[in-house]
């Protein structure tokens, strides 16, 4: 390994993992001098009985402060504040956060506001704002898939205002993150795929982008392995625990390695199909992977073709020519999205246009795509893609992907 | 690999490493709310001009920086006493280490002092736990050191304390800070770094979360020890010192990079047998601790894998290199490991005329004093036999592999 000019690695987050972990979050809040937890989560992980599972575990050697699971998919300022009024209404010390990105962004505003003691989370936009440790935060993850339990950033809309907060602070990091196989055991078959692929793409943009390092590189090799290995085989064997134990670790890798060392251009095209066309961020990701390798294989091509490794064992990779070794990455993913497609009958798309609504109805029309690459244009990550993108370069790939076509090497510009 | 059904897996410290890594300090302490930061040293460091540059990194920030440049080897607890007065009386609000040893230790006791209450340093002396967060510290090396430094670790005039909260918040790394150093004091390192990394694969709660630092580690030893060793016996001042001078560099850092992480694998993986039975080998003999741990590692390793079953096949990788290590037949692979290490250690013995150590014979360590330690390490406590302690010493004293 060659170190690089200079780096930085930071992941201060306590992560504990395994089979039955919930039943330890009390002596853990006990020892953060907390031991009256406001449990907030939305109605889709109560539905899913998870919520039983979280409190079963707890019930008898903690009091909860509070059950909050009103938080809605997009959540807002609005609920970040009405959740942060109950806390300290009900004398909570303390926050566990269970579920999706949604629910710990919210976590993460209303621990802000509460530890602060702060009516206005306005004040603490930006990066640095946050000056000193915030309440206990305890994140459990249900979806395998977003590394947010890792991640030091938090995006709340307002939308009175009509505008969206980010902030940015180690302080925003949880202090510990519970993987526990029970509570992704229950995730269907498709969003199993979905969030895998998004794990997957994290791990993958973050070793082969522009501000890759050592332990970045070393948090996402291991996640890739552990995706490859176990994501279809948990797919189809949905009660497999030691394989969803394997998945949920590797997305928590996966959020170490991306969150140290940005991602490229999957996520700058990704987050502008789900913003114009509201298709879900694991499903873009999947999708549009092989396309930002094809696109990016002159200037990275080495560190894709190491990626053989991971993905395929290595048998594979000693038989396969050196020089083909990027292009079978490619391929392994290509492969692995048709697997997927096959396993969900066909609800994990392969390509933009087969991407369904619950209405039936295409969610990305071929119109669409030219705002989605204007979009493109103004998504941060394109910065830490290796090779320039203008919007010709964002539209043809875009293209490709809503036809489920390899990209034609002839038309990328080699910068 | 298949996952423990419970591992745990903490690392609270940022790690920045490389070129102008010192000028990345003041907005780091700025993101902790810290801006009057007391400095820790040796005398030799400021001579060297250490916290010149230091110094140079704060110019821009307008921040006022204390120095104190009393620690050396006879630093006790009254020195941290002192300190203690010092701190409070003129508002310092975190602390900079810089150095390795006991200015790292004088550090972390210091900040048990001024975080809480003044007595909790008696309290924790007795037995007690650190039960919340310590104001920061920051740890800039100046040679490699021992690994621990970046551990939960601090030991000073007999009293050892232990916690999570003594590990460092920043460790940076820079290459101008990074001295020359002499080659027992650098394979110390080396080999203290590759027995901890090595035995985080060897724990029975191995996990994919230590093993990113763990596998670091290895290959940043593995890869660059014994360049670094000849590079420090090259004779200063000749026509070639420049050319070496660039790619020592590069190897301090390596190495710097592989000591800091070894110490996080350490603070999250127990004890092995290798660094168990090293510490004791050491202290009978009065030989660093990394070079006996490394010595007894390869048979450690071997009892792993061909008595217990383990597969450590996997340690090649990070030696080797993803290429090497896929077209490596899988039965060969522990070996290539293992030989790499003894290796490593025959040419360490070759470079420096026979000062490293080979073998426990080497060592000059008695048949009593072996069996003494195997008695005393293989009493049950740990988990180790005695027969096994005993068996590892004897082949370590012949360097006679351990067979199935």
């Amino acid at each position: 390994m060659i170190l690089p000019n200079y780096y930085e690695y930071c992941c201060r987050v306590k992560t504990v993992a395994g089979h039955e972990v919930l039943e330890r979050v009390p002596e853990m809040l006990a020892a953060m001098h907390a031991g009256k937890p406001m449990i907030i989560t939305d109605k889709g992980v109560v539905a899913a009985g998870l919520m039983d599972i979280v409190t079963g575990a707890l019930a008898d050697k903690i009091t909860i402060g509070s059950i909050e699971d009103d938080v809605p998919p997009d959540s807002d300022l609005r609920v970040v504040n009405e959740l942060a009024r109950k806390y300290k209404a009900k004398g909570c010390d303390s926050i566990i956060a269970v579920g999706g990105g949604s629910v710990l962004d919210t976590a993460k505003g209303v621990n802000i506001i509460v530890s602060e003691n702060s009516d206005d989370l306005m004040k603490f936009t930006g990066a640095g704002a946050l000056k000193r440790k915030l309440k206990p935060l305890v994140a459990v993850p249900t979806t395998a898939g977003t590394g947010s339990e890792v991640t030091l950033v938090a995006v709340i809309a307002d939308h009175e205002k009509n505008r969206k907060m980010a902030f940015t602070s180690y302080f925003l990091l949880p202090d510990i993150a519970i993987i526990d196989s029970r509570m992704t055991i229950t995730l269907p078959d498709f969003l199993t795929s979905m969030t895998g692929m998004d794990a997957l793409t994290h791990a993958i943009e973050a070793y082969t982008c522009m501000s890759k390092n050592p332990v970045s590189d070393a948090c996402a090799l291991e996640a890739i392995t552990l995706i490859s290995q176990n994501i279809l085989n948990v797919v189809k064997n949905p009660t497999d625990k030691e394989g969803r134990l394997a998945l949920a670790t590797a997305a928590t890798l996966a959020g170490m390695a991306f969150s140290n060392s940005m991602v490229g251009m999957v996520h700058t095209l990704g987050h502008s199909v789900g913003a114009v066309c509201h298709v879900p961020h694991g499903t873009c990701m999947s999708i549009l992977l092989p396309y930002g390798l094809e696109y990016n294989m002159h200037k990275n091509g080495e560190y894709t073709a190491e990626l053989l490794y991971a993905l395929a064992g290595e048998k594979v990779f000693a038989t396969t020519p050196k020089e083909q070794r990027a292009y079978k990455t490619v391929e392994y993913i290509r492969n692995l999205n048709q697997a997927l497609y096959d396993a969900t009958g066909g609800r994990h798309a392969r390509n933009l246009k087969e991407i369904m609504g619950r209405d039936g109805k295409p969610m990305v029309p071929a119109n669409k795509l030219d705002i989605i690459a204007k979009v493109a244009q103004g998504d941060a990550s394109i910065f830490y893609n290796p090779e320039d993108l203008d919007k010709n370069d964002l539209l043809m790939v875009l293209t490709a992907a809503w036809e489920g076509v390899k990209l034609d090497q002839n038309l990328i510009k080699k910068g | 690999m298949q996952l423990p059904d419970y591992f745990e897996f903490m690392c609270p410290v940022k790690t920045g490493s490389g070129a102008q890594a010192l000028e990345h300090l003041p907005s780091d302490l700025a993101a902790l709310d810290a801006r009057k930061p007391l400095i820790i040293t040796e005398k030799k460091n400021r001579e060297k001009g250490l916290v010149k540059h230091l110094a140079q990194a704060f110019k821009t920030w307008n921040l006022t920086l204390g120095v104190y440049d009393g620690v050396d080897e006879s630093t006790n607890l009254e020195t941290v006493k002192e300190l203690y007065s010092l701190y409070l009386d003129r508002g310092f609000d975190c602390i900079i280490a810089l150095g390795n040893g006991n200015v790292m230790n004088v550090a972390k006791l210091l900040n048990i002092a001024v975080s809480g209450k003044p007595e909790d340093l008696k309290r924790v002396k007795d037995g007690g736990v650190l039960s919340d967060p310590l104001k920061p510290l920051i740890y800039i090396p100046v040679i490699s050191g021992s690994c621990t430094e970046t551990s939960g670790d601090a030991c000073l005039d007999g009293m050892c304390v232990s916690s999570k909260f003594l590990m460092p918040d920043i460790v940076t790394i820079d290459p101008r800070i990074l001295q020359d150093e002499d080659p027992e004091k650098v394979v110390n390192t080396g080999m203290a770094a590759l027995t901890y990394g090595i035995e985080a694969y060897m724990a029975a709660d191995a996990n994919p979360l230590t093993m990113t630092y763990a596998q670091l580690a290895v290959d940043f030893v593995v890869n660059n020890l014994e360049s670094l060793v000849k590079e420090s016996l090259v004779e200063r001042g000749s026509l070639k010192t420049i050319i070496h001078e660039f790619k020592a560099k590069k190897e301090r850092t390596a190495l710097a990079n592989a000591a800091c992480m070894a110490g996080y694998v350490y603070e999250n993986t127990p004890r092995g047998l290798a660094s168990t039975l090293g510490a004791q080998v050491a202290e009978a003999c009065g030989i660093p601790q990394g070079i006996t741990m490394g010595i007894l590692l390869p048979y450690a390793m071997e009892v792993a894998v061909k008595m217990k079953g383990m597969d450590l096949s996997s340690v090649m990788r990070p030696m080797a290199g993803i290429e090497i290590f896929c077209c490596t037949p899988e039965g060969q692979r522990f070996d290539y490991a293992v030989g790499q290490i003894r290796l490593l250690q025959n040419e360490l013995f070759n470079l420096t005329a026979g000062r490293i150590p080979r073998t426990l014979e080497d060592v000059k360590i008695s048949k009593k004093t072996m069996g003494e330690i195997a008695a005393k390490i293989g009493d049950g406590a740990n988990g180790f036999d005695k027969d096994l302690c005993l068996m590892i010493l004897e082949h370590a004293y012949d360097g006679k592999p351990v067979a199935p």
